[in-house]
């Protein structure tokens, strides 16, 4: 009996979690997969008709897919690049001690806890080129009109996410600096290394883990994301700033050309994937 | 923790004590509420009056920018609804604006009527979804074949996705065997029967839903401006004639886009310029009019536009799009359309019915051409400006080098529907013969809502109700929608898209609506368009052919 019940005890245990994830997400993900086989609309009530690869040539052949794909790329690219570098700076600067550094540090981290729904709607406000705050400020200092919905509208989405997502990152990398130990800083001090060496040799192996893990999640977030976009410029202007996000939520969910919208994500999916494991390949290597 | 034994004796105990603390705060909580909820109820026969809130967020300009969230009170008043409790509860999703919140408080006394009535309490609840989410909440819901909600609002335009799939209920079988449902139908006016109820349009071989709410783009201006002597003198000598002054100068006058785009130009000044005798310290622009990505921001001014200039999306009888969406006529509205920019606010790419409402309350506009439908909060001291010198008018036409004038506007609104997965479609019919009671349909106006009964809506009552009612009630005639087909969302986003990207400057106009002329043609290609849609029958009338020739749709 005990030799049973140690055996099948944590089974029974992880029975309801594995369940879980079978009937949660294996199955709708299998499920998903060969409906991306079909040519179906879910609206439409007719029965799924198969087309085997019909959806993935369709899409893989498509000038404007690529084009989303770009764009997607430059958002992802250069919002985590100025994130890492205001995150590391801001990580920096809350690693020395100061009077009120926990509070400033609770609220520079205030807007990770903000929907980004909202952050979408408050921050077209801001950059609202009649009674916007951040046209009226730039205004100010250049004295020219900049419409940043119009003209610079990369430069909107790039900014709300990093005014979103750069405390993230800072977090990941103080984390890091504090675990660095003491007895090392005081020996580079000792030995009077210099500023370089001392982050060569000291700080950057010590912190090069979170660094590397903090880049991995926000770059796989950065390219689902959807809502501050969606609701800062819908895509535009024209389509100049529709991630890919935003194109599989319009084939499936406006569009309703389910078996399209399956084989977008998986090809998503996939690539996503495919940088993962090149990134996490790189980090190993380093 | 090893320390920490408690006897199976304290657990119960324990156990004991909590459960008994918990009934009786039960109890206690239990009478209080009914006590509340008692001295809450009115008495039957008495009179109730309840209030609708709607809540604007208002920019104001200025210096120092500011947004600041404001409330619009209305009300309305309604005889008690708790006399009789429900036997059953059906939904009823609609958007969630003043239209939704004033359905709701209609409906409300449903209860007392469907038990006097049809013999059964029926309660109607509200499911009230923002009108962001409310395409991808019923058609996923629907999709889903889910029996609530019973009564669904559908934009116009979704008619033919919704009808097609099988997701909503062909009255016709109903309406033939019911007299009053009959007399009902021929209350409406014909182009909200054409837009508002059939699929495909105009064709009442296929009736699938009740207009509900009523709704077109009107134009606001500051009549100040307008009437000011020394504003009217220099216009004069600018352009050659006399800037619109009376109702009556723009409906029925033949006033002209181009004289709007006239007006535009004059109006538009620089801070520190004179306007009606004063100083100006910020920027005034013209005209604002909807050119946001979202939505249908674009298809419908640009609607508008397109056929006052005598064109039309496509062939709505062959689905014919080249030589209709990229014609020289379309092309030329294009150009029109982007030709404003130039006097609207800096935001005129990112304006659609709130950035409309927002720079005319902070008086910096002179013209916005937006929604009956949001128009009240222009009215309100508490959230305007320019509250007591804004009048609306309908909007003007076009004389086209055919020597033709044509006005024409596009439709908005929408109708409510039956849910076909439904077991309740008789008690949600008996909520649309309620609605459309003499009485309700007094309240709905009293409350704002766009009335679609074209017997009430030419009445003196209903025209001077409120500032815009004149103007709603003349512009019912003229109003055009695009297409209604299953497919229409695809259609939509090529239009928003293509004609966002000439606005931005990013495509050349004509290049611009060859491109979504491209894209139209491939969709209704792939859709198999009319061919695979006969078994539906075909619309009512050849809209582009009356358009081109300038005749009325309805």
């Amino acid at each position: 009996m005990g030799k049973n019940y140690n055996r099948f005890f944590p089974v029974v245990l992880i029975i309801p979690a594995v369940a879980l994830v079978l009937f949660l997400v294996v199955f709708p993900l299998i499920w998903a997969l060969g409906l991306s086989f079909y040519s179906y609309n879910a609206l439409r009530g007719q029965p799924p008709v198969f087309t085997g690869l019909a959806n993935y040539e369709r899409l893989l052949n498509s000038l404007d897919i690529w084009r989303r794909f770009v764009t997607t790329g430059q958002f992802v690219f250069l919002s985590v690049l100025l994130e890492f570098i205001i995150g590391f700076g801001l990580a920096f600067l809350f690693h020395s001690r100061f009077k009120g550094r926990q509070l400033a540090i609770t609220l520079v981290t205030t807007p990770l806890l903000v929907a980004p729904v909202a952050v979408g709607i408050f921050h077209r406000y801001l950059f609202d080129a009649t009674f916007g705050i951040y046209t009226y400020f730039t205004e100010m200092l250049t004295g020219f009109e900049v419409k940043f919905l119009t003209n610079y509208p990369m430069l909107a989405i790039i900014l709300m996410d990093v005014w979103q997502w750069s405390p993230f990152m800072m977090l990941f990398i103080l984390a890091g600096l504090e675990a660095i130990p003491k007895y090392m800083t005081e020996t580079a001090l000792i030995d009077k290394l210099s500023i370089t060496n001392k982050f060569r040799y000291v700080i950057w192996p010590t912190i090069k883990p979170l660094v590397a893990l903090a880049l991995l999640f926000r770059t796989m977030d950065a390219f689902r994301t959807f809502d501050t976009i969606f609701t800062l410029t819908g895509g535009g202007p024209g389509v100049s700033t529709e991630v890919l996000s935003i194109t599989i939520y319009r084939i499936a969910f406006q569009f309703f050309r389910t078996g399209e919208a399956a084989a977008l994500a998986f090809i998503f999916l996939i690539i996503i994937i495919l940088l993962t494991n090149i990134y996490l390949r790189l980090a190993r290597r380093e | 923790m090893k320390n920490m034994k408690i006897s199976r004796r304290k657990a119960l105990s324990t156990t004991a004590k909590v459960a008994t603390a918990a009934a009786i705060t039960g109890i206690v909580g239990g009478i209080a509420g009914y006590l509340a909820g008692s001295t809450g109820t009115p008495q039957a026969g008495e009179t109730v009056t309840r209030t609708v809130r709607e809540t604007i967020t208002q920019t104001v300009g200025g210096a120092g920018t500011q947004t600041v969230t404001q409330t619009v009170t209305r009300t309305i008043t309604a005889s008690t609804p708790t006399e009789v409790k429900p036997e059953l509860s059906i939904t009823f999703a609609s958007p969630e604006w003043l239209p939704g919140r004033l359905t709701g408080l209609i409906a409300k006394d449903f209860t007392t009527w469907s038990k006097a009535n049809i013999g059964k309490a029926v309660e109607v609840k509200m499911d009230l979804i923002p009108w962001d989410a409310i395409f991808d909440r019923l058609s996923t819901t629907l999709a889903a074949k889910s029996k609530e909600p019973t009564l669904l609002i559908s934009d116009s335009q979704w008619l033919g996705q919704f009808y097609t799939g099988g997701h909503i209920r062909r009255l016709n079988d109903i309406i033939e065997r019911d007299p009053e449902l009959q007399q009902l139908i021929n209350r409406f006016d014909e182009s909200l029967i054409y837009f508002y109820m059939t699929f495909p349009q105009g064709n009442k071989n296929n009736i699938v839903g009740f207009a509900h709410e009523g709704d077109v783009l009107l134009f606001a201006y500051r009549e100040d401006l307008f009437t000011h002597p020394a504003e009217r003198e220099n216009f004069k000598a600018k352009y050659g004639y006399d800037l619109p002054q009376r109702y009556e100068d723009w409906y029925p006058a033949q006033l002209d886009w181009y004289q709007i785009r006239d007006i535009a130009e004059y109006f538009t000044r620089k801070a520190g310029d004179e306007l009606a005798g004063r100083r100006l310290e910020q920027d005034f622009y013209g005209i604002a009019l909807h050119m946001s990505k979202a939505y249908d921001s674009i298809a419908c001014p640009f609607g508008t536009l397109l056929y006052v200039h005598g064109e039309y999306w496509w062939d709505p009888e062959t689905g014919q799009v080249d030589g209709y969406i990229n014609s020289p006529r379309a092309k030329q509205a294009l150009e029109f359309y982007k030709s404003l920019i130039k006097y609207s606010p800096p935001n005129a790419l990112e304006i659609w019915f709130d950035e409309a409402n927002s720079v005319m309350q902070a008086g910096r506009v002179a013209m916005i051409y937006n929604w009956a439908g949001f128009l009240p909060s222009l009215f309100d001291p508490t959230a305007s400006k320019v509250y007591n010198v804004v009048k609306v008018v309908p909007p003007p036409g076009h004389k086209g080098q055919d020597g033709i004038f044509r006005r024409y506007s596009n439709i908005g609104g929408q109708p409510m529907c039956i849910n076909a997965y439904s077991e309740h479609a008789q008690e949600a019919l008996a909520f649309i013969k309620y609605w459309f009671l003499p009485e309700n349909q007094k309240k709905w106006a009293e409350g704002g809502g766009g009335v679609c009964i074209k017997d009430i809506v030419q009445t003196n009552w209903f025209r001077t109700l409120t500032p815009y009612n004149r103007a709603y009630a003349d512009s019912i005639s003229f109003q055009v929608d695009f297409w209604n087909v299953p497919f229409f969302f695809e259609m939509l986003t090529a239009v928003q898209e293509e004609i966002h990207s000439a606005l931005a400057g990013t495509t050349d106009p004509a290049i611009a609506l060859d491109n979504l002329a491209r894209r139209h043609r491939e969709i209704v290609e792939r859709e198999k368009y009319p061919t695979a849609f006969q078994q539906y029958g075909k619309p009512a009338k050849n809209v582009a052919e009356l358009i081109r020739r300038g005749l009325p749709i309805g």
